[in-house]
């Protein structure tokens, strides 16, 4: 069951997939980014408002000390009590204690406990505003030792910073909720097609694997690295689909082939063995056999040849004259298709291309033999070689019957016969070295009527960018 | 001639010997590398057949060794292995013909005697080949027999100027294939009779014997009539 086994490891794999990663990332960045940026403002903000407010403070406290230079302790108390009574925008507190701390003057009830060392402190109180409700604030002060002992407190209501600071912390808490959750969303959305992508792979893969070979990788139509993936893994499933459904055919084909001959051999042996045969007729199933033993032979040559084209690579190739190699066949060909009495026509122009002479030599005289063999009496073969910018086209025409258009696919398949039952010459196989030789020389071979007959083409791309690049 | 097979199949060495004997020529049998390469340097051959896959020293290594002591023996190699590279392998070793399994007894003698020839063949500075009335001008590339000019194609001409430097052989049509088209697989059936019995009609006028004689089985042979 790969549907099942394919969605555990899909469900399994998400705390350790890329995507989460992924998305854990862009979050984290996304938070470090925002909190910076709060911290930032609220630290330069937050300074401000100190800053205004000690000018404030410090007003205050340098214009009372000028009174105590003045007018000493009493001097001070008096201002205190005078500038309590005066409106203004700013409240301010004061606090004049003596040594032991009781107060002298001031709107505070007692000296701050932990205001001990001069300098700026800030403390609680409790303070009635002008309805009447008691309310808890925030005072920052700044304490000054006066001589004897006395001591001075100024300050005034800090609840700005305490707020500036509130504000800070929930908002904080807050952007990074909704970073948190939009990260983890986005990136999740992000890497979405992704893990999807990723998904439909694996099962995909799985049912490959397990022998479904005409699986295939959804493509989105997108366009983008995903489908360009997809396209390529297709393609790779394409050609193992094609290598082993050909394997099987050939497979069945060749032990076809080869039992045929056998059967006769077999049945000859045992027939000259019943029958005490003579020796002459001895001499006739020796002769018989040998034959057959030799088309056997034949063919086991052309499937290993067959193979060979099929795993050329591109390695073993070299520059190489295409049109000397198709002139070289023709010439070959020449004589055995006017013994025939068939036309052959030549049209074949310069080409050089990175090739396997081997190959493209077994290519074109299997085009030419076929083409020949096909045509009758009377006929003509026409093959032409044609070069452009960007390509090099081999085509071989002939009169013969033609292969129909539903059969033409067949026609590559090796050991394909158009007849059922196999009992035309041939291996079947001169086709399948063509086609591969058109293949892996990145060729396209394809078959058409040719009214009458049969056109073969193969058409190699950019033969001649290929060959502005030597040196 | 006197030949030296080494091959590590004894049923198939049994064969080609008894084939050979049959034939008039008498063949000592070496089973693995160095037996051969020892017979062959100890012994005098006209030719040695080598296997490719022997046990031990392996036969291309054998022919290696071989040529390294400045023996020349013509060695056709003997092999399951019929493609272009491994061709390529054994005539670089210093083999003198290659030829895969299987193969005809016919073939196998045909190649042998035509590396035994070549040894002490021709020289290739010749510049006219003459067998019986039949005379080749390899300058002109034309031929003429009994004075009769001979218009000779291309393909024609090089065919003829190897049966020519084979005359008295038989040659095959693998051979033929080889040595004048360049291609190491069978172009088609009897692609390479059509091209003869061109040749054949060039060459031989209405009433002059035919020179080129079909060996049932093996080729052709082209003699001094």
């Amino acid at each position: 069951m790969p549907a099942i086994v394919s969605m555990r490891s899909e469900t399994g794999s998400l705390a350790r997939s890329a995507a989460l990663r992924g998305a854990l990332w862009i979050t984290l960045i996304a938070l470090i980014t925002t909190g910076a940026a709060l911290t930032l403002q609220y630290v330069g903000t937050a300074r401000l408002i100190e800053a205004r407010q000690h000018a404030l403070v410090d007003d205050e406290a340098t214009a009372l000390l000028g009174r105590y230079r003045d007018g000493g302790v009493l001097g001070v108390a008096g201002a205190i009590e005078r500038a309590q009574k005066l409106p203004r925008i700013n409240e301010f507190f004061y606090l004049l204690a003596d040594p032991a701390g009781t107060p002298l003057a001031g709107n505070l009830v007692a000296w701050p406990a932990n205001v001990e060392e001069p300098g700026y402190h800030t403390f609680t109180t409790e303070v009635v505003s002008t309805g009447g409700q008691p309310r808890q604030r925030r005072v920052e002060a700044r304490a000054v030792l006066l001589e004897g002992g006395f001591r001075l407190l100024v300050g005034s209501l800090s609840d700005e910073q305490w707020v500036l600071r509130e504000r800070y912390v929930s908002s904080i808490l807050w952007s990074f909720l909704a970073t948190g959750v939009l990260g983890l969303l986005l990136g999740f959305w992000y890497s979405r097609r992704g893990l999807a992508f990723l998904a439909a792979a694996t099962a995909t893969g799985e049912r490959f694997l397990a022998g479904r070979l005409e699986e295939r990788l959804p493509v989105s139509g997108v366009g983008d690295e995903y489908d360009r993936l997809a396209e390529t893994i297709n393609r790779s499933f394409e050609e193992v689909e094609r290598l082993v459904s050909s394997l099987r055919a050939a497979t069945d084909g060749l032990a076809h082939d080869l039992k045929t001959p056998l059967t006769r051999i077999r049945a000859r042996l045992e027939l000259a063995q019943i029958e005490n045969a003579t020796t002459g007729r001895l001499r006739e199933v020796v002769t018989e056999s040998r034959q057959d033993l030799d088309g056997m032979l034949r063919l086991i040559e052309k499937v290993l040849t067959l193979a060979r084209a099929e795993e050329t690579g591109g390695a073993s190739f070299e520059w190489v004259r295409l049109d000397t190699i198709v002139a070289e066949a023709v010439e070959l060909f020449e004589p055995v298709a006017e013994d025939k009495g068939v036309r052959l026509l030549a049209q074949i122009n310069p080409v050089r291309m990175m090739g396997s002479p081997t190959l493209l030599a077994q290519a074109a005289t299997n085009l030419l033999d076929n083409a020949i063999k096909y045509t009758p009496v009377g006929g003509e073969v026409r093959i032409s070689l044609e070069s452009g910018e960007e390509f090099a086209r081999l085509t071989v025409a002939d009169t013969g019957p033609g292969i129909p258009a539903e059969l033409r696919e067949k026609a590559l398949l090796r050991f394909a016969r158009l007849d059922a039952s196999r009992s035309q010459p041939g291996s079947g196989l001169g086709l399948s070295i063509v086609s591969a030789a058109a293949r892996v020389h990145r060729g396209m071979l394809t078959l058409s009527a040719g009214n009458p007959g049969l056109v073969v083409e193969i058409s190699f791309k950019s033969v001649a960018a290929k060959a502005a690049s030597v040196d | 001639m006197k030949l030296l097979l080494v091959e590590d199949d004894a049923q198939t060495a049994e064969y080609v010997r008894r084939a050979l004997g049959e034939l008039g020529h008498p063949c000592d049998y070496a089973e693995s590398g160095i037996d051969g390469l020892t017979a062959a340097l100890t012994g005098s051959y006209d030719a040695i057949i080598l296997d490719r896959n022997l046990p031990g020293l392996d036969g291309l290594a054998a022919l290696t060794a071989l040529r390294a002591q400045g023996n020349a023996t013509p060695v056709l190699v003997l092999s399951a292995l019929g493609q272009v590279d491994d061709r390529i392998a054994g005539l670089r070793a210093g083999g003198d013909d290659y030829l895969a399994k299987p193969f005809s007894f016919g073939e196998l003698i045909a190649r042998l005697e035509a590396i035994v020839r070549r040894r002490g063949g021709l020289p290739d500075s010749q510049t006219q080949l003459l067998v019986g009335s039949l005379r080749l001008d390899l300058l002109s590339r034309t031929g003429s027999r009994n004075g009769r000019q001979i218009e000779l194609l291309n393909k024609e001409f090089q065919l003829l100027e190897y049966l020519m430097r084979h005359a008295g052989q038989v040659v095959t049509r693998t051979m033929m294939t080889e040595a004048i088209w360049d291609y190491s697989f069978n172009p088609g059936t009897n692609v390479i009779d059509v091209h003869v019995s061109r040749l054949r009609s060039k060459i031989d006028a209405l009433g002059e014997t035919p020179m080129i004689r079909t060996i049932r089985g093996a080729g052709y042979r082209l003699d001094a009539v």
